[in-house]
C-alpha cells in the first residue's frame, strides 16, 4: 500500500495559526465590520443607491443567511443621513366630491402642526357657534321666525276653529287627519244623533263641513310654504351668525399658512361649509318636533360630530425624521405596502371616510428608501402587481384588491394618488431574481440593478484579517464574551470547512452569527472568561449532533448489516461508492455498494438506476461515458460484445450526479477482468471518456461517512478513500480523521486517472499499451482486454453457430 | 304648623300618553318624577271612541295633515291608525323605564279619553299629561283634555309642554294657606342641595306679605334651606310671568284652585309659563 501515493495527515486540513491573527483577545479589535468579502455587491448598491434616473432600483441577490438586508438597509441608512427630509402629506376632505379625498403635500412638520391647528379650530368653532347660537340676540331673532310662523299658522286655525264653532262642528284630529264632525254642548254628536236629524240638516251640515274642508286644504297647503321660508329666514340668520363667530379664527389659521395655497384652500372651504351648514351644527334637540314620534326619534339620535369633515388626517408625518426614512416592510401585503381605506361598523353598515385612509409601507418610505423581501412580496397576493404599478406610474393610488379586480361595486373612497419617488431594494434569492427576469418583462426597466452576494471569498491573510473583525464586530454587537484568538482561528477554519475548500471562506453571516452566538454559550455555561476554541468545537459538534438523527440512523442500519457495506475482504464486481445526503444545511456522507455484472451482448452498460427511472440525467450521461471509455481503450480493434449492468444496492431514493462514475468504472472493470475489488476502500470521483478522474462535491462528508463507518466497526489499517485529486485543495477534515491518517489507520488516495485507483483497488498494475496496443501480461488492462476480445470472439463464434443451424 | 304640613306623598304616577310632541316630554318628566320619589310608573294610552264614531257618520271625511288631501274616514282606518300609534308609544314607554331601570306598567285602554283618565288618576298620587294634546290649533294652547282635567281631577297634577324639562330653578307660589305650605314643603322635597327655592309672595297686602315672608324665613331655617322671594302685586303678575316665560328647565308649583277657574292665576300661568307646572289641590292636605 506504502506504494501508492497517499495524503499526509497535513494535506487534510488548512489549520488557521492564531499567531498569524495579531491579537490575543477579540476585545483589542476597535475596527467594526459589517460587510465581508462583497466588493462587488457594495459597489452595485452603491451605484443604485445614488443613480438618480427611474428604474434604477435594486435587487439585492444570494443565497440566506448572508446579511443581505441589513448589509443594503446599513447602506440606506448611511445616504439617508444626508439626504432631504421629505415632505409630510394629509389627506382632507373633499368637500364638493367627498368619495375623492384631496392629498396636500406640505413640509416637514407641518403636517401634524395643521392636524393640531385644525382641531383647535374646531373646537374654538364649537365654541364660538354655541355661544353665538346661544346669545340671547340669536335667541330672540330666531324665536321671532317661529313666532310668526306659527302666528300665521295660529291665526288661520282659530279662524277654522272659530268658523267650526260657529256652524256647530268640531275639529278632531284623527290619527292621520283633521276632520269636522257636528257637535252640540254634549259634544260631538253620535252617528245615531245625525241619523236623527233631518235631511234638510244633514245637508246643511255637510256644505258647511265642505266648507270647511276647503278652508282647512288651503292652510294646510299654504303651511308648507310658510315653513320653507321660516327656514330660510333662520338659515340666513344661522349663517350671518356662523360668519361672525368664525371669521376671525378662520382669519388667523389663513394668516400662519399664507404661503400654502391648499391649505388655505382647505380652510376657506372649511368655514364657507361650517357657515353654509351653520344650522346643522345646532343641536337637533332646538327644534321643535311636531309629533311624539319625531320627539322620540330626534332624542334617540344624540348630536353626530359634524365638525369630523374638517379634520385633517396625516398620512405621512415626518416631523421626528433627520434625513430621509429608511423603511422595511416586513409584511408586504398589498395593504401594508400600498396603503388602504378602513371601515367602522355603524348601524350595521360598514362606512369610512378619509380619515379612515391608512398609510402604506409606500407612503411611509417616499422620498427615501424601502426595503422589501421579495419572496414574502411574491408571495403575497396582488402586492408586487401593487408595486410594479406605483413604480411605473410614479404616484401611490390606494384602492382595495377588490376595487382594483373589479370584485365589488359598491362605493368606496378614491383618495387622490400622492407621487412617488423613492428608491426600492428587493432582497432574495437567485432563484427568484433570475425567474422574474425571465418571466416578468417589467421586471429589468424596474430593477435595473442587480447587488448579487458572494458566498465564498479566498483566504489569504488580507480576507482572513478582514474575517477576524467581522468576528469582532457581531461579538460586540451581541454582547458574547470576548474570543480569544484559537476561538477566532477555529470559526476561521469552520468557516472555510463550510465551504468545502482550503482556500476559500464562507460569507454566510448566518452560520457564522449562530456559531459565535453557541460558543459564548458554552462558555458560559463552562464559566470561561474568554470563548476558547474547544467552546467553539462544543457548539459546532453540538450542531452536529442536533441535526444528525439520519445520519445516525443510516450509519446503524449499515452497522446492524441490513444496509450491506462490505468494510473487508476482496469482491468482484462490487465497490463502494460515496453518496452525500444534504439535510438543509447539514450534509453528511454515506458509502453506498455499487455492483456490476457482465455477460455477451452488443456493447451495453445498463443503468439500473435509469431503467427504474431512479437515476437522474447527469448520473446516466456518467454511465454512457463508461461506454465510451471501454470502447475508446479496448475496442479499438474488436467489436464491444458485452453487455453490463451497474446499480447502486439498496438505494431506494433515486440518485444523481456523476462523482460515482469512476467507482461504476472500477466495478466494471473488475467484473470484466474478473478480479477481486478491496473492499476496505471506498472511491468517489467522476471520470471523462479518457479515464482521468475529475473533482467532485462533499469530498469531506464522504470520507467522513466512510469513515465513521470504518471506524465503528474498527479501523483495520488497510481502510481508506480513493478521492479525486483536484479535491485535495477541499479537504478540511474531522480532526479525528486526520488522527486516524497520522496513525496509519486510514488512508486518503488522491488519484488523476482510473488507471491509479484501479491498481490501489486490485493491487494489479494497470499496464500501459505498448506500440502494438497490447497490454503487458497480468495487468488490469490486458485482463480487461482479453476478457472483451474473448467475448467479442464467442460472440462472433455463436453468430456462425447460429447461421449454420439456420441453415 | 309647617311641623304638621307635609309634601305630597307619591308612590304611584299615572302618565297619560298620546301621540303629540307634548306626551313625548311628559313621559320624561314622569320617569323623572318617578325616580325622585322612587314610586311605580304607570303609563295608558286610550283609543279615543270618539274618533271611531266620527266613521260611522256617513258624510263626513278626513283632510290629511301633511297632504291636504281629503279623504273617506273608514273604522278600520282608525282603528290601526290607532294601534300604530300605541305600538310606538308602547316601544318608547317600556325604553325609557327599561333605561332607566324603572317598574313600569302600560297599558292601553278604549273610551272616552278624560273619563278614563278620571278613573286612573284615582288609582294613583300624581298624574302627568301634556299641556296640549293632538289638536291642530297650535301648540301652546291648552288642550281641552287637559283642560277638563285640570277642572276635575283632584290628584297633584303635573303638566309639561313640549321641551320642558324638570331641573332648577323651582318657583312656589305661595299662598298662606295650608295647600300654600304643602306647595311649600313640595318644593323644598324636590329641591336639590345647594339650590334656591323660589317663593313668589303675594304684596297686595303688606302686613299678610311680612307675616308670610317670616313664617317662611323661620321655616326655612328650620328645614335649613336657602330661599328667596320675589314678591308680586296682582296686577303687576303677569309682568313676572313675562320674565320666566323663556324658562324651558325648572319646575312651577302652584295650588289648584279650581273654583272661578277662568280669572284665576292657574289660567295665567298655564297661558304664559313655558315651563312643567304642577298642581297641587287641597285635597292634598287632607
Amino acid at each position: 500500500m506504502a506504494a501508492f501515493n497517499e495524503l499526509k495527515s497535513r494535506e487534510l486540513f488548512q489549520k488557521c495559526d492564531p499567531d498569524q491573527l495579531g491579537f490575543e483577545s477579540t476585545d483589542e479589535i476597535k475596527e467594526t465590520v459589517s460587510i465581508f468579502g462583497q466588493a462587488r455587491a457594495s459597489e452595485a448598491i452603491d451605484f443604485g443607491m445614488n443613480i438618480a434616473y427611474p428604474g434604477y432600483n435594486i435587487f439585492v441577490l444570494g443565497p440566506s443567511g448572508m446579511g443581505k438586508r441589513e448589509i443594503v438597509q446599513n447602506f440606506f441608512k448611511e445616504k439617508a443621513k444626508t439626504d432631504p427630509t421629505p415632505s409630510d402629506w394629509i389627506y382632507v376632505n373633499n368637500f364638493e366630491n367627498a368619495d375623492k379625498p384631496e392629498a396636500i403635500e406640505l413640509p416637514p412638520g407641518l403636517g401634524s402642526q395643521y392636524q393640531q391647528d385644525i382641531n383647535n379650530l374646531i373646537d374654538e368653532m364649537q365654541t364660538a357657534l354655541s355661544a353665538a347660537f346661544e346669545s340671547e340676540e340669536y335667541q330672540n331673532r330666531r324665536q321671532t321666525v317661529f313666532e310668526s310662523f306659527k302666528e300665521k299658522q295660529s291665526e288661520l286655525f282659530t279662524q277654522l276653529q272659530e268658523n267650526a264653532n260657529k256652524n256647530d262642528l268640531a275639529m278632531i284630529k284623527t290619527p292621520s287627519g283633521i276632520a269636522f264632525a257636528p257637535k252640540d254642548a254634549e259634544g260631538v254628536l253620535t252617528a245615531d244623533e245625525v241619523n236623527k236629524l233631518s235631511d234638510d240638516d244633514r245637508e246643511e251640515i255637510q256644505q258647511n263641513i265642505e266648507g270647511l274642508q276647503e278652508q282647512l286644504q288651503k292652510i294646510l297647503q299654504q303651511v308648507p310654504i310658510w315653513q320653507r321660508e321660516a327656514q330660510e329666514e333662520i338659515r340666513d340668520l344661522n349663517k350671518e351668525m356662523a360668519n361672525f363667530a368664525i371669521g376671525g379664527l378662520i382669519n388667523e389659521i389663513i394668516e400662519k399658512y399664507k404661503e400654502h395655497i391648499e391649505i388655505v384652500e382647505h380652510v376657506e372651504q372649511t368655514q364657507d361649509q361650517v357657515v353654509e351648514n351653520a344650522d346643522a351644527f345646532l343641536s337637533r334637540t332646538d327644534g321643535e318636533p311636531s309629533s311624539f314620534l319625531e320627539a322620540v326619534s330626534q332624542h334617540g339620535s344624540g348630536q353626530t360630530s359634524l365638525m369630523d369633515q374638517f379634520q385633517v388626517n396625516v398620512i405621512v408625518d415626518n416631523k421626528d425624521l433627520q434625513g430621509a426614512p429608511v423603511v422595511f416592510e416586513n409584511n408586504p401585503t398589498y395593504a401594508n405596502l400600498i396603503g388602504r381605506v378602513e371601515h367602522y361598523a355603524q348601524m350595521g353598515t360598514l362606512r369610512t371616510d378619509f380619515r379612515m385612509i391608512k398609510p402604506g409601507a409606500m407612503h411611509k418610505a417616499n422620498g427615501g428608501y424601502l426595503v422589501l423581501d421579495a419572496r414574502k412580496l411574491l408571495s403575497q397576493p396582488y402586492s408586487w402587481d401593487g408595486l410594479k404599478r406605483a413604480l411605473q406610474s410614479k404616484e401611490i393610488e390606494i384602492e382595495s384588491i377588490e376595487q382594483a379586480l373589479s370584485l365589488i361595486s359598491t362605493v368606496s373612497l378614491r383618495p387622490e394618488p400622492i407621487p412617488i419617488n423613492l428608491k426600492i431594494a428587493l432582497v432574495g434569492d437567485r432563484l427568484l431574481y433570475y425567474f422574474l427576469l425571465q418571466h416578468d418583462p417589467e421586471f429589468s426597466d424596474l430593477f435595473k440593478v442587480e447587488a448579487d452576494f458572494e458566498t465564498e471569498i479566498e483566504w489569504n491573510r488580507e480576507n482572513q484579517d478582514l474575517y477576524a473583525k467581522l468576528i469582532a464586530s457581531i461579538i460586540e454587537k451581541e454582547s458574547t464574551k470576548p474570543f480569544n484568538n484559537t476561538a477566532v482561528a477555529r470559526l476561521i477554519e469552520q468557516s472555510a470547512r463550510l465551504a468545502n475548500d482550503t482556500e476559500r471562506l464562507k460569507t454566510k453571516l448566518q452560520d457564522l452569527h449562530e456559531l459565535i452566538v453557541e460558543s459564548d454559550y458554552w462558555a458560559k455555561k463552562n464559566e470561561h472568561p474568554q470563548v476558547t476554541d474547544n467552546d467553539v468545537q462544543k457548539a459546532i459538534d453540538s450542531q452536529l449532533k442536533r441535526a444528525d438523527r439520519l445520519r445516525e440512523k443510516i450509519q446503524e442500519s449499515i452497522l446492524r448489516d441490513i444496509n450491506l457495506i462490505s468494510t473487508e475482504g476482496e469482491a468482484i464486481g462490487q465497490i463502494n461508492g460515496l453518496s452525500v445526503y444534504a439535510l438543509g444545511s447539514f450534509m453528511f456522507g454515506k458509502p453506498t455498494r455499487i455492483t456490476s455484472q457482465v455477460s455477451l451482448g452488443k456493447g451495453q452498460v445498463i443503468d439500473i438506476e435509469r431503467e427504474v427511472e431512479m437515476g437522474g440525467p447527469i448520473h446516466s450521461k456518467g454511465v454512457l461515458i463508461l461506454a465510451g471509455f471501454l470502447r475508446g481503450r479496448y475496442a479499438q480493434e474488436t467489436p464491444l460484445s458485452l453487455s453490463a449492468s451497474l446499480v447502486f444496492e439498496q438505494s431506494y431514493g433515486g440518485v444523481d450526479g456523476d462523482s460515482a462514475s469512476s467507482t461504476e468504472l472500477y466495478a466494471l472493470m473488475s467484473s470484466i477482468a474478473e478480479v477481486p475489488i478491496k473492499q476496505s476502500l471506498a472511491v468517489t470521483g467522476s471520470v471523462n471518456q479518457f479515464g482521468q478522474v475529475q473533482a467532485i462535491g462533499g469530498v469531506n462528508e464522504k470520507i467522513e461517512g466512510f469513515f465513521d463507518i470504518c471506524s465503528k466497526r474498527g479501523l483495520t489499517g488497510d481502510q481508506g478513500v480513493i478521492i479525486p485529486k483536484a479535491n485535495v485543495k477541499h479537504l478540511m477534515l474531522r480532526q479525528d480523521v486526520i488522527d486516524a491518517v497520522e496513525e496509519g489507520k486510514f488512508h486518503i488516495y488522491p488519484v488523476e486517472h482510473v488507471d491509479e485507483g484501479i491498481e490501489i483497488l486490485t493491487g494489479l498494475p494497470a499496464g500501459s499499451k505498448d506500440e502494438r496496443g497490447n497490454y503487458p501480461e497480468g495487468t488490469i488492462n490486458a485482463l480487461v482486454k482479453d476478457r472483451l476480445e474473448g467475448m467479442a470472439a464467442r460472440l462472433t463464434q455463436f453468430g456462425k453457430d447460429k447461421g449454420e443451424n439456420s441453415d | 304648623m309647617t311641623d304638621e304640613i307635609q309634601p305630597i306623598r307619591v308612590e304611584r304616577i299615572l302618565v297619560a300618553l298620546d301621540s303629540s310632541s307634548h306626551s313625548f316630554f311628559a313621559l320624561k318628566a314622569a320617569v323623572e318624577m318617578a325616580h325622585h320619589y322612587n314610586a311605580s310608573l304607570k303609563g295608558v294610552f286610550i283609543h279615543d271612541s270618539k274618533l271611531l264614531n266620527l266613521a260611522n257618520i256617513p258624510f263626513l271625511r278626513e283632510v290629511g295633515e301633511y297632504t291636504a288631501i281629503t279623504r273617506e274616514i273608514s273604522s278600520d282606518g282608525i282603528t290601526r291608525g290607532m294601534v300604530v300609534q300605541s305600538r310606538w308609544i308602547t316601544q318608547t314607554f317600556h325604553k325609557f323605564t327599561n333605561q332607566t331601570g324603572l317598574h313600569g306598567e302600560f297599558e292601553i285602554l278604549h273610551g272616552n279619553i278624560f273619563q278614563i283618565i278620571d278613573q286612573e288618576a284615582e288609582k294613583c298620587d300624581l298624574l302627568v299629561i301634556g299641556k296640549s294634546g293632538t289638536n291642530p290649533l297650535g301648540k301652546p294652547r291648552l288642550g281641552s283634555t287637559a283642560r277638563l282635567v285640570i277642572k276635575q281631577v283632584k290628584k297633584p297634577l303635573l303638566l309639561v309642554e313640549e321641551n320642558d324639562q324638570l331641573g332648577h330653578p323651582i318657583f312656589v307660589l305661595f299662598d298662606d294657606s295650608p295647600v300654600g305650605w304643602v306647595i311649600l314643603e313640595t318644593g323644598r322635597d324636590l329641591l336639590n342641595t345647594g339650590e334656591n327655592l323660589n317663593i313668589l309672595l303675594n304684596e297686595d297686602s303688606v302686613e299678610e306679605y311680612r307675616s308670610a315672608q317670616k313664617k317662611i324665613r323661620s321655616w326655612a331655617v328650620e328645614k335649613q334651606i336657602n330661599i328667596a322671594f320675589q314678591a308680586y302685586k296682582t296686577e303687576s303678575f303677569d309682568r313676572f310671568l313675562d320674565k320666566i316665560f323663556h324658562l324651558k328647565i325648572g319646575l312651577f308649583i302652584m295650588p289648584h284652585i279650581i273654583e272661578d277657574m277662568n280669572q284665576s292665576l292657574i289660567e295665567k300661568c298655564l297661558r304664559s309659563i313655558s315651563l312643567p307646572i304642577l298642581l297641587i289641590q287641597q285635597q292634598a292636605c287632607d
